[in-house]
């Protein structure tokens, strides 16, 4: 078995760091949803669009080389962000994007929990991981970059009422 | 010769035939989330190692059908992209539709309100009693009349709400995978 040609390593290495670029900026404008914590469904699309993009990277070769090309491609583009986002910190915020305020001095803003993808429950399952129970103890819950939620809790509050949405049967 | 080498990387010999690829992903994807669903998939919110595999099994069952022997860069792209998408879609469907998220990621149940345990809820739940201490004693809170709310959150962990309003962050368990 005659190794790949040069010509095809190349091709590896040009759709590997193409996809990875796709899908970094793919998943950044999602929202922080896939960051934070997942659910089954959450699971199973980080797999099934790693499995989607698989035979675009290596061409469906079996070839040991493109695989160790390709795997080299992705781990050197990881090392190469991190290194330079640390040198130049405008970059790790392109690439992570801003902490986004999902609750102020009582109030849900309801237009950037949608657009980060999070849902109602999901917010009350935070707060109350947090010991509150109610958005009108809150003075300020921002969604971090990495996906977990900062609350900061109005002073001297009882920390409201019956938790949210659970369900009472 | 550059040329040909880039148009052999990024070019697709049949572009109409990329709606396939929209077409198939989008059958599969579908068909898996309602298949995970149908089979208990709600109760996977405290996955074992078993549900683990399960999912990761089924992504690659389904790997190739989802661009159909298509092995070019645009092809893999065009069904991630679909993916993602139709991911996007299903999320806002849970954001809007409560109803929705409750079918298919489940709701949060209460189990302690004011002092006073739902062993009936628990025993539904197969939340044991020392389980429940256990959550407790993780949230700093030494027993259950110190306790204005727990709650069995749809990932599996207990939250804990001690009466007095000191703030206590749960201890994040590894993603959600229990050993049973």
């Amino acid at each position: 078995m005659e190794s790949p040609a040069p010509g095809v390593l190349a091709a590896v290495v040009v759709r590997t760091a193409v996809v990875l670029l796709v899908l970094v900026v793919a998943l950044r404008v999602s929202g922080k949803r896939h960051t934070g914590e997942m659910n089954v469904y959450d699971l199973l699309l980080v797999l099934i669009v790693a499995n989607a993009v698989q035979n675009a990277m290596t061409r469906a070769s079996g070839e040991v080389l493109v695989a160790l090309v390709s795997a080299s491609t992705l781990l050197a583009l990881g090392w190469l962000v991190c290194m330079v986002s640390a040198q130049w910190p405008p970059l790790q915020a392109k690439l992570l994007g801003a902490p986004t305020v999902v609750v102020q001095d009582g109030q849900v803003l309801w237009a950037n929990l949608k657009r980060e993808g999070l849902t109602e429950r999901e917010l009350y399952t935070e707060l109350r991981k947090h010991g509150l129970t109610a958005v009108a103890a809150v003075k300020l819950a921002i969604l971090e970059v990495d996906g977990s939620l900062s609350v900061v809790p109005k002073e001297h509050s009882a920390g409201g009422g019956e938790g949210g949405n659970s369900r009472e049967r | 010769m550059i040329q040909d080498w880039l148009g052999e990387v990024f070019s697709h010999p049949d572009l109409p035939g990329v709606l396939g690829i929209v077409a198939k992903t989008t059958v599969i994807y579908v068909f898996v989330l309602v298949g995970l669903r149908l089979l208990g998939a709600r109760e996977l919110g405290q996955m074992t190692t078993y549900d683990f595999v399960l999912v990761v099994v089924l992504a690659n069952a389904v790997q190739n059908a989802l661009v159909g022997g298509d092995d070019t860069l645009v092809g893999g792209l065009v069904s991630a992209l679909t993916l993602l998408l139709l991911n996007r879609l299903f999320t806002w469907l849970l954001t809007r539709y409560p109803w929705l998220e409750q079918q298919m990621v489940g709701e949060p149940v209460v189990l302690v309100t004011a002092g006073q345990p739902r062993w009936d809820r628990m025993q539904r739940e197969g939340v044991t009693r020392d389980e429940l201490l256990a959550s407790l004693r993780e949230h700093g809170v030494a027993d259950l009349d110190d306790v204005r709310l727990a709650v069995l959150e749809v990932d599996g962990t207990i939250s804990v709400v001690p009466k007095e309003a000191t703030v206590h962050r749960t201890r994040r368990r590894a993603r959600g995978l229990r050993a049973s």
